[in-house]
This record gives C-alpha cells, structure tokens and sequence, in this order.
C-alpha cells in the first residue's frame, strides 16, 4: 500500500465515545500531574545506560579485531575531494571515496565519498537514483552517509546548505533493506547527491547526531584552486541544435591537467570568421529565450569538463546579409589569454547578435 | 480559578475531540488510556481559560504527553482487540494491526504525520524530541508500516 494518508484516514471509522459528562467532572477536580520522569532520574537513567553500553563496547571492541575497525582511533577523518570539496565524519568511522558511472548512461557519474561507521563495500547505483551503500552488506547497525558531485545539471529542486536531515526525502528501497533519506545540492557550479542510510538497529538519536554533524561539516569549495589558465583547457563542441530558426552551439572546456582550477564570472566570447578575424557581431549575455541565468563559479577537478552555450539566429531578417562564423573565441576569466574553438560545420549568423550563457558545470568526459 | 462556561466546552470538543481520540487511540492501541488521556487534556486546557493561547497545539501536546506516561505507568502489552470502526469493508484495523507492530514513538509519529499533518518540528515539540530525530522515527517507522501493510495486503 503506497498512500499512507489514505491508510491513515479510515481511522475516521472508529467510534469515538462520548468524554463530555468525563470532562466535565474533571474541571471540577484537581489537576493531575502529567506523568513525565524527573530530570534527575532521567538523568541517572541515562548515565546507567552509557555505563552499561560503554562497558559491552569495550568487550566486543577486545573480543573483535580493532585494527579492522578504526583506521585512527580518536580522530574524525577529513575527507577532501579532487575537486576541492570536504566533508568530516565522526571519529572512527570509515572513508571510502568511489566514482561510479551509470551501465545505461555513461555521460552519468558520481564521484564522492561513502562515510560510514562499519566496513562496506563500493556503493552501487541503480538508474535515476543517487549511489546507495550496498544493501546486501548493510548491517543493522550500519550507518552511511554519501556525498557525491555528479553529472547531472541542477534540476531546481536542490536543498539549501548547510546541509540538514530535515530537508531530505525519504528514497524507495524494498522490504527488508534499510532505511534511506536522500537530498540533491548545488555547490561549486554542480550537483551533489547525499544520501543517508541507517539500519533498522541504529538508535534514532545515534542517526541524528552523528548524521546531521557530519552534514553540517560538509564545505563546497575550501580549495578553488586558481582560475584557470588557457593553458590547462581544452575545447570542443560539444553539441549543436538547432530550433526555430536559432542554433544552439555548447562548448565544453575541460581541465585538461592534473591540478583543480576554477571558471569564474560571465564568459567573454568572439566569434571569428573564416578567415579569423572577427565578426561585427553584438554580444549578449543569456540565452534568447528563458530565465535569466546568473553567472556562477564552476570548479573543475582533473578531467572536469565545463560548458558555455553560444546561440544565434541563421534565418535573416531581411536586413543584412548573414556572416559566416567559423570560430568561437573564449576568453579565459582571471587571465589574459583565450581558448579559440573551431565549429566543424560552421555557422550563420543572420540578425549579428551573439547569446551567451553563463558557465556551468558539464556532464561532460572524465 | 475561573472555568469556562459549558458552551466553550461545548465548542472545544466538537472542533477538537474525535480526531484527538483516534490519534490517541492510534498511538497507544488502548481506549481506556485515550479517553483518559483525552478528558485529562480538555479538563486541563478549561481550567487554564485564557491562558492557553492555541488550544488545538495544547490539547494535542497534552493528550499525547498523558498518554505515554500513563503507558510508561501501566507498562502494559497493547489490546489485542482491534476496534472495528464502523464495520467499514476498507475499516482501520489492518492499519490499526500493523502499527501495534511498530515501537511507540515511531507509531505516534506517524500517527501525528498521516493522521493529522504535523510536521517533524511540531511533532518534536509534541513529543519533547528533536525534530531530526522525528525525522528518523517517520522515515524509519514508514517503511516498516509499507512493509506490513504489503504483507496484510498479500
């Protein structure tokens, strides 16, 4: 049964007795204390609780083999991603960092880290779904959480940072795996899939704190890098479409090295004619139609590729004669120089205004 | 002390009192318990008069507060009798049978959740929580109740 609030509403079929004349007497009378245990003995129970739990801790911790469990005891591990991320889990617990590409849909990948408090095996992925630990490994007592940037482009619906377990949904997962709460973010100029997973043997409290601390910890870009120079991008075209009279033309710049760089501000185009001079062309920034897109810094780790869209009209108005385009010259923010890029099957641009949209970040190759 | 006049209860009850009941009733599985639970809190919530400024939040968080620590008191295994509502062919008691299965806090929370469309931070004041551990007792509690009323179901 998939509609629990319509489970929940036949519950309006059970007959209610009357409480009035019982109320009423009740006015009359004394009130009653709610009956909620005192602080003290709250607090007592609980200091009898870690007694007892930290005393068996440290007999299965002797009886089992601890140099599989902590890789340093007493220090909370940092995890530091290619692409200039971190997140910190709690002490104790495992870093496993992965990247996973989807079987049906290679331009989709995740690379993040799995953080968890027992051992457990690469996450696996399921198509349309974020990565997920291992359900087969997944202990009762286990609890993961995953972070990873992904190829895919903002959908909107991504939760604000910093990131907190009250604004994750709950993910579909069949009878008897464990329980996963999962939210998409945007940081950097890409998205991220987090996801937190917990079996049915973990104590809701445990979850919240070590979850939501490890959430929290979560830092986009601590290292940028520097911007990056023309040096290190490679472009192409990486698409081109044509709709009503418009082509749509994406270029992908990818950091061809092997230290993170960052994209940042409004890209600065030219658009070059055959011979490669310039064409008087007037330069806009967006798209032609659509919302209004604000620049935004996009990070590029090893083998990141970023994207820019260029549009313009091929149908003319009447007015002019349509210029041949041939090549599309970026400049590189941050620098001086630019990286040109040729169109193979060229271009016609008819009513000589140039679109521009801003960089964002590219489901493009590793 | 001044108590509110008859129609006030009147009023009170009719707006507040059945769904109350059935919320209880759900979350405890005991009719004695909710009834007591329920009085209690419209007895306690008259005797405050105008002090009590939302009176739907405070009977709610009231009712829900008696009625575990009378659980906590009596320490008592729920009723096996399920209630069969109104002979209802699509009635309450599968879901009634399921969340009987389901430890306390997670069935009051989706109780509060489905039945009445809390949110995990009302539902956290209601229950004295924190309302990312509501989140975990909903989440948690959800799929287990999925599961067994899958099973029911089959």
């Amino acid at each position: 049964m998939a509609d629990l609030r319509s489970a929940f509403d036949r519950l309006d079929g059970l007959r209610v007795p009357d409480l009035r004349d019982d109320i009423a007497r009740r006015v009359d009378r004394e009130p009653r204390v709610v009956r909620t245990p005192p602080a003290r003995a709250r607090l007592a129970a609980a200091l009898v609780a870690f007694a007892v739990f930290a005393g068996g801790a440290v007999l299965v911790w002797r009886a089992l083999a601890p140099e599989n469990r902590t890789p340093t005891p007493g220090t909370a591990p940092l995890y530091r991603d290619p692409a200039g991320w971190s997140i910190r889990a709690p002490v104790g617990w495992r870093v496993h960092p992965f990247e996973i590409v989807d079987r049906s849909d290679p331009s989709v990948w995740f690379r993040g880290v799995q953080l968890s408090n027992v051992v457990l095996p690469n996450p696996t992925l399921a198509r349309g779904t974020a990565p997920q630990p291992d359900a087969s490994a997944f202990p009762r007592s286990g609890i993961a959480v995953i972070v990873a940037r992904t190829s895919a482009r903002p959908g909107g619906d991504e939760v604000p940072l910093p990131l907190s377990l009250e604004a994750f949904t709950q993910a579909s997962a069949p009878a008897g795996a464990p329980a996963r709460e999962v939210a998409y973010f945007a940081a950097n100029g890409w998205t991220f899939a987090a996801s937190v997973t917990f079996g049915a043997g973990t104590s809701p409290e445990a979850v919240d704190r070590l979850v939501s601390r490890t959430l929290a910890s979560f830092h986009p870009a601590p290292a940028l890098g520097a911007p990056c120079a023309p040096s290190q991008l490679a472009g192409r075209v990486a698409a081109t479409e044509g709709a009503a009279g418009t082509q749509f033309v994406t270029i992908g710049l990818a950091n061809a090295s092997s230290t993170t760089c960052h994209l940042e501000g409004a890209p600065s185009v030219e658009a070059l004619g055959p011979s490669g001079t310039p064409l008087s062309v007037e330069v806009r920034s967006g798209l032609p139609e659509g919302p209004a897109l604000q620049p935004s810094t996009v990070t590029l780790g090893p083998g990141d590729e970023a994207s820019l869209v260029v549009a313009f009209s091929d149908v003319t108005d009447g007015n002019l004669p349509c210029l041949n385009l041939a090549e599309i010259r970026i400049a590189v923010p941050g620098s001086s120089g630019s990286v040109e890029v040729v169109l193979p099957r060229g271009g016609q641009v008819c009513t000589r205004v140039l679109w521009v949209a801003p960089f964002a970040a590219s489901a493009g190759a590793a | 002390m001044h108590v509110k006049p008859a129609p006030a209860l009147e009023a009170l009850y009719r707006e507040h009192a059945e769904r109350l009941w059935r919320a209880v009733y759900a979350s405890t599985g005991d009719r004695e318990v909710a009834s007591d639970a329920v009085a209690e809190a419209f007895a306690q919530c008259l005797r405050r008069g105008e002090a009590v400024r939302s009176p739907k939040s405070w009977l709610w968080t009231a009712a829900f507060r008696i009625a575990a620590g009378e659980m906590q008191r009596r320490r008592r295994p729920l009723e096996l009798e399920i209630d069969r509502g109104y002979e209802m062919p699509e009635g309450p008691a599968a879901l009634l049978g399921a969340l009987r299965a389901l430890p306390e806090r997670q069935r009051t929370a989706l109780v509060l959740h489905y039945y009445e469309g809390y949110k995990a931070r009302e539902i956290a004041r209601i229950l004295g929580s924190s309302a990312a551990t509501v989140r975990v007792h909903l989440s948690r509690g959800r799929k287990r109740l999925r599961d067994l009323l899958e099973e029911s179901d089959g």
